[in-house]
């Protein structure tokens, strides 16, 4: 391993990971990772949905075991079984989803895993004036009274960060704290996390919002299907870069483009879409977008920036605020509901399969005719009919080379691949006029991607008009006649297919201005 | 990535011989935990049996004798499983699809006093009689039923308190009519009412039993609830429901109604209970004829792991166990409520191997109906 | 004349089992544990008092026996809940057959009583004179049983427990969110078996003051109240006043009926009015008490 410490002009990083890796069943979430924390710094680790940050800080933070590595604090190997021991080690994370307890007050959040006791029965006041004074050293304004659960999520973040520095966290681990927040509380978080530098402490930023690396980071490492890139200082890397390291993938899946057959009708037709996400923010702003009969129109874009709210939107299953959609021709804006929407012509190949797209324990069978249960050849007035069934299982397992097997096991005893490979065929075997595909290849090994994407093109050379949303810009770029670019909840484009990344990534960022930079990983002595 | 070999083509009566090869294992396999649930509790049982004084091998010995041992013993246990399967399918309808119907006792003692009264009150030929007492019992029932469905659907209330409420709401109100209103001044001990008339009467099947042809309508609706559940878009719909809410919303399932549903058709079947227990074997209304169908079911679906056909066959183990117990209560003086024991014991070990799976996920994944 | 003294010192004895039995429900429902067991438990404490009482020759002796067979019963069926995974409906089920049963049999067997009844000792006087001796109060007062005063305390007990007490606060940080309490170093299991050997003291106490306050047991002693109680549960939404004050209400509302009878409002079906009551409150409040209760029965 390449040694930063050249002549001893490096001091000792306050927290160092040596090779960690950690698989969940097929998937490897972190392949020996290597990191290089250094004291008083805010470093960022970015990368999309599915990259590892989340599991890699878990792994610091006690909250999960690694199979494999060491973690260095100020040196020392430092075994981190729990979070106990990652608290006694100086580490504290604040979640993405937040671990409180909204029944209890702010006050005895903060303290849970210490409250302050006289006989077993809490010392209120004593608690109230240390979270006072806790909150008044680092600027984090809490309220005194009242339940945790009935104040927003800017207080909960708070007390989360309360929390973490209650245990006495030298080193603070924030995933994606941002992503619930207002822009007046994302500036309130991070001149909080300012004053926390000040004050000695380490911050680890978890994000995939590089505006936030470049207002508050000063090392930014990247990661992406579960390795990281060598961490370098934020003041010397470029947006695009970043996102080009974050998205791009290793094995170009391309094939050359092949235009259209035909210039076919507009068959889903979007104009000025609003919606809002889980947090009720707005997710899209004044989307207006059409597809034609048989193309292939690919969103890009950095995960978050409302594209799965858009797939859900079409497919019935968020509700629409504002704006109209149409399907051949015809007002669906009012059919706000999945059944509805297939209905009219819809299929969703969403971008959650387990939970959505298919029920983990029902066999394979009972996943395969979802949608079309209700019709011929599938069922006769009402009635399921095997021979047709199996007919349907058979091409698409052949068609797709899912492993033979009866189909009456439960479809999570496959791999991932194979399970995403049966989604992708059902939706298609629907021939429905229109295809959302969102993230179909996301976990899945190379040669399923590959079926699985020209099974989307031979929908669209039949005419199904496809709408692609992918993080993956290769993806995107192979298979689509007209690309987008989603960002912010706003869409930008299109392109033809033969944009530069370059292009694309500008787009990404909201028009920054990209700097010609060095190339990304080069060790800068000195710096620390 | 590997690609298996394609298989060389089976012969049809090898693929016949496979499959059902297939079933049986698969039906073994199945049953190794129920079976194990048994027969701790019978081990805990004897055990208690014997702390208390009794000879736990004597008494299994006259619960064999008493279910099986002669013909009037399987009379007794085919009298039995009726009301047993009946409940059993009840509760495993619903359960398929993530209800808990924990009123199912509320919504049979309404169908027994409706048939009861009906039996009463409205002159009517046999051949007319019968069939009004049964549909209009499986109406009331399934009216109680759609109550708790709707208040899920459309407040979300969870089913599992408004079914127990409605229950004994039910049962308190129907008591309290039969005791005040409709009661036999004939009879000074028992809260009943006037036997009901000769045309109501449904009659036995069996010679010298009171196993009526109930039974051969518990056995006609496990068979067509197995056919619903696996050979139908709605039973697949129920199924997927139960399976996974938000893949089953994905899909375009309206929930909702396949909701309402099942409990309607819950509460029709537990209200055929009434009508055959109350007309059939006591032929007359007689408060608290039921010794806990409701609980039982609950104990025969979890048997069958909530598949019909499975419930026949629990359904008729459970009757053997209670038409056991009269015997044992006889020979012995243990009142026959001891047996709840065993079934009690039963209910909970058998809850406690399938709450690791479906079941506890579909409590996990409720929401409301409304898309 | 019905709202007398003595309308509301019969209040008084039978909300006190209701009001026992509903904060041990709340307890558990609080830690997360989904309880339906509170009749049979009830059944269970009533039971072993009579028997406790009769073998150990006092009250004394009937009601620690009580108490500890029911909070052991309490402590197995959490067993199943907790470690063995059950789910807490039927578990509930089926310890409330068991409970049925084994009473049922044990009465038979142990007290050799065929008609179904056996006496043993009551629970004495546990009025100070000076509180006897009060105009109207007095009258209320005199003659009640020590856990009567339990009860009548077990309101703010409850909420000070819940809401002051360090125990009490890791207890309802287990029910509402498990996993940030494990997080915070909890064990959720142990926090829910403390929870349930409440629930099983608490319903072993109201068991008692049924059969020990008449001085007898008998099979269906508890009459559906430990149903009425766990309507007082949910009516309450678990919290401690709430519940405290339903069961309270509810148990007068049984007293009424007694008085009301002349007037022709049935005391059988006033007794169903509770259950009414809390299909009424679902209806009405259910968004929150959903996924109160998911968590519950998680």
């Amino acid at each position: 391993m390449m040694s930063w410490v050249a002549a001893g002009t490096s001091p000792t990083p306050v927290l160092e990971l040596r090779g960690i890796t950690k698989t969940f069943g097929s998937m490897v979430a972190n392949d020996d990772v290597s990191l290089r924390i250094n004291r008083g710094e805010l470093h960022a680790v970015v990368g999309e949905n599915g990259a590892g940050k989340s599991t890699l800080m878990k792994i610091v933070a006690g909250v999960i075991g690694a199979d494999a590595g060491q973690i260095l604090v100020d040196g020392q190997v430092t075994d981190i079984g729990s979070p106990h021991d990652a608290a006694r080690a100086g580490i504290g994370m604040v979640h993405q989803h937040f671990s409180l307890v909204p029944s209890l007050s702010v006050a005895e959040n903060i303290f849970l895993g210490a409250l302050p006791t006289r006989v077993g029965v809490v010392r209120r006041k004593r608690m109230l004036r240390d979270a006072a004074e806790m909150a008044d050293t680092y600027g984090l304004e809490i309220p005194t009274s009242g339940r945790l659960g009935d104040y927003g999520v800017g207080v909960q973040q708070r007390v989360e960060i309360l929390k973490a520095l209650l245990s006495g966290s030298k080193v603070l681990i924030l995933d994606e704290p941002t992503a619930v927040l207002t822009p007046q509380e994302s500036d309130h978080l991070f001149d909080a996390l300012r004053a926390l530098r000040a004050s000695g402490h380490t911050v680890i930023l978890i994000t995939h919002k590089l505006r936030e690396v470049f207002a508050a980071a000063t090392r930014v490492t990247v990661m992406r299907d579960g390795r990281a890139f060598e961490a370098s200082e934020v003041s010397a890397a470029s947006e695009s870069q970043l996102i080009r390291l974050m998205v791009g993938r290793e094995v170009k899946l391309g094939r050359p483009h092949v235009p259209p057959a035909k210039d076919g009708a507009t068959v889903l037709r979007i104009e000025h879409l609003e919606c809002r996400n889980n947090r009720k923010l707005t997710a899209l702003h004044d989307i207006s977008l059409a597809v034609r009969s048989g193309e292939i129109v690919g969103i890009a874009g950095v995960e978050g920036n409302g594209q799965e709210e858009l797939c859900e939107a079409i497919a019935g299953l968020r509700a629409v605020e504002n704006g109209k959609l149409s399907v051949l021709d015809r007002d669906v804006t009012d059919e706000q509901s999945a059944t509805k929407r297939r209905a009219c012509g819809v299929t969703y190949i969403p971008a959650d399969r387990m939970l959505r797209g298919v029920a983990p324990r029902a066999s394979i069978r009972d996943n395969l005719i979802m949608g079309k249960h209700r019709e011929p050849p599938i069922a006769q007035r009402g009635r399921l009919q095997p021979a047709a069934i199996a007919a349907m299982g058979d091409a698409i397992t052949k068609r797709f080379n899912v492993s033979k097997g009866a189909l009456g096991r439960p479809i999570d005893s496959l791999s991932g691949g194979n399970i995403q490979k049966i989604v992708t065929g059902r939706e298609l075997a629907a021939r429905s006029p229109v295809l959302v595909a969102s993230n179909p290849t996301r976990g899945v090994d190379i040669g399923a991607a590959e079926m699985i994407h020209n099974a989307l093109r031979e929908a669209r050379a039949a005419g199904v008009a496809v709408l692609l949303v992918s993080s993956e810009l290769d993806e995107v770029k192979s298979l689509s006649d007209r690309i987008f670019v989603m960002s912010k909840g706003e869409l930008h484009g299109p392109w033809p297919p033969g944009v530069s990344d370059e292009q694309l990534g500008l787009a990404m960022t909201g028009g920054a201005e990209p700097v010609l930079a060095p190339v990304v990983g080069v060790p800068q002595a000195g710096r620390s | 990535m590997t690609q298996e070999l394609v298989r060389p083509a089976e012969t049809a009566s090898e693929s016949h011989r496979s499959r059902l090869q297939s079933l049986l294992m698969r039906t073994a396999a199945a049953s190794v935990r129920p079976l194990t649930a048994i027969i701790i509790s019978l081990l805990i049982f004897a055990v208690i049996l014997q702390l208390v004084g009794y000879d736990a091998l004597q008494i299994y010995k006259s619960l064999v004798l008493g279910s099986v041992g002669s013909t009037n013993a399987i009379g007794s246990t085919l009298r039995w499983a009726t009301p047993l399967i009946l409940s059993g399918l009840a509760v495993a309808l619903p359960l398929r699809a993530g209800l808990f119907n924990v009123g199912v006792e509320g919504q049979l003692y309404l169908g027994g006093f409706v048939s009861a009264m009906l039996g009463l009150h409205l002159s009517a030929p046999a051949f007319l009689a019968q069939p009004l007492a049964i549909v209009l019992a499986a109406l009331v029932g399934a009216l109680w039923a759609a109550i708790p469905a709707a208040l899920l659907i459309f407040t979300g209330a969870t089913e599992i308190v408004t079914t127990i409420m409605l229950s004994a709401i039910s049962v308190g109100v129907v008591d309290y009519l039969v005791n005040n209103h409709f009661r036999d001044p004939a009879s000074a001990a028992a809260v009943m009412t006037k036997p009901v008339q000769a045309g109501y009467h449904f009659p036995s099947i069996l010679p010298n039993s009171q196993v009526s042809y109930g039974l051969l309508l518990a056995i006609v609706i496990g068979i067509a609830m197995h056919r619903f559940l696996n050979g139908t878009s709605g039973g697949y719909e129920v199924r997927m429901i139960g399976a996974s809410q938000s893949f089953a919303r994905y899909g375009g399932i309206r929930v909702g109604r396949s909701w309402l549903l099942v409990m309607v058709a819950s509460g029709a079947i537990a209200g055929l209970v009434g009508a055959f227990e109350t007309n059939g074997v006591n032929g007359r209304f007689i408060s608290g004829f039921s010794p806990g169908y409701g609980l039982e079911g609950f104990l025969v679906a979890f048997l069958a792991n909530s598949e019909p056909l499975a419930v026949l066959v629990a359904g008729l183990a459970v009757g053997a166990l209670q038409a056991g117990s009269l015997g044992v209560a006889i020979d012995f003086g243990v009142p026959r409520t001891t047996i709840s024991i065993m079934q009690g014991l039963i209910i909970l070990l058998v809850s406690a191997q399938l709450g690791r799976f479906t079941v506890l996920k579909r409590l996990l994944t409720r929401r409301r109906a409304r898309p | 004349m019905i709202f007398n003294a003595t309308l509301f010192a019969s209040a008084l004895l039978v909300a006190t089992p209701l009001i026992l039995a509903a904060g041990g429900g709340a307890i558990s429902h609080q830690a997360g544990v989904f309880n339906f067991t509170l009749d049979g438990l009830m059944l269970w404490g009533a039971f072993f008092a009579i028997y406790f009482a009769k073998v150990g020759g006092s009250w004394g002796v009937g009601l620690v026996g009580a108490a500890a067979m029911t909070i052991v019963a309490s402590l197995a069926f959490g067993f199943v809940v907790i470690r063995l995974k059950a789910n807490p409906i039927v578990a509930a089920l089926g310890l409330n057959l068991v409970a049925a049963g084994v009473t049922s049999l044990l009465l038979r067997t142990r007290l050799s009583s065929g008609g179904g009844a056996v006496s043993a000792a009551r629970l004495p006087d546990a009025t100070p004179r000076f509180l006897a001796r009060l105009p109207v109060v007095g009258h209320v007062l005199a003659g009640q049983s020590i856990l009567v005063y339990l009860a009548i305390v077990s309101g703010p007990c409850i909420y000070f427990f819940l809401t002051r007490s360090a125990v009490g606060l890791r207890l309802r940080a287990a029910g509402d969110a498990p996993e940030s309490a494990a997080i915070a170093g909890i064990s959720v299991a142990r926090m829910r078996y403390l929870a349930l050997a409440l629930t099983g003291l608490l319903c072993g106490l109201a068991g008692a003051q049924l059969s020990m306050g008449i001085a007898q047991f008998t099979e269906n002693i508890t009459a559906g109240r430990g149903i009425t109680a766990f309507a007082a549960v949910i009516f309450g939404r678990n919290l401690p006043y709430p519940v405290f004050a339903t069961a309270a209400f509810f148990g007068f509302s049984i007293a009424l009926t007694d008085r009301l009878q002349g007037l022709g409002l049935p005391g059988e079906l006033v007794v169903l009015i509770p259950y009414f009551l809390t299909v009424v409150a679902l209806a009405v409040s259910s968004r929150r008490t959903m996924a109160a209760y998911r968590q519950a029965l998680a």
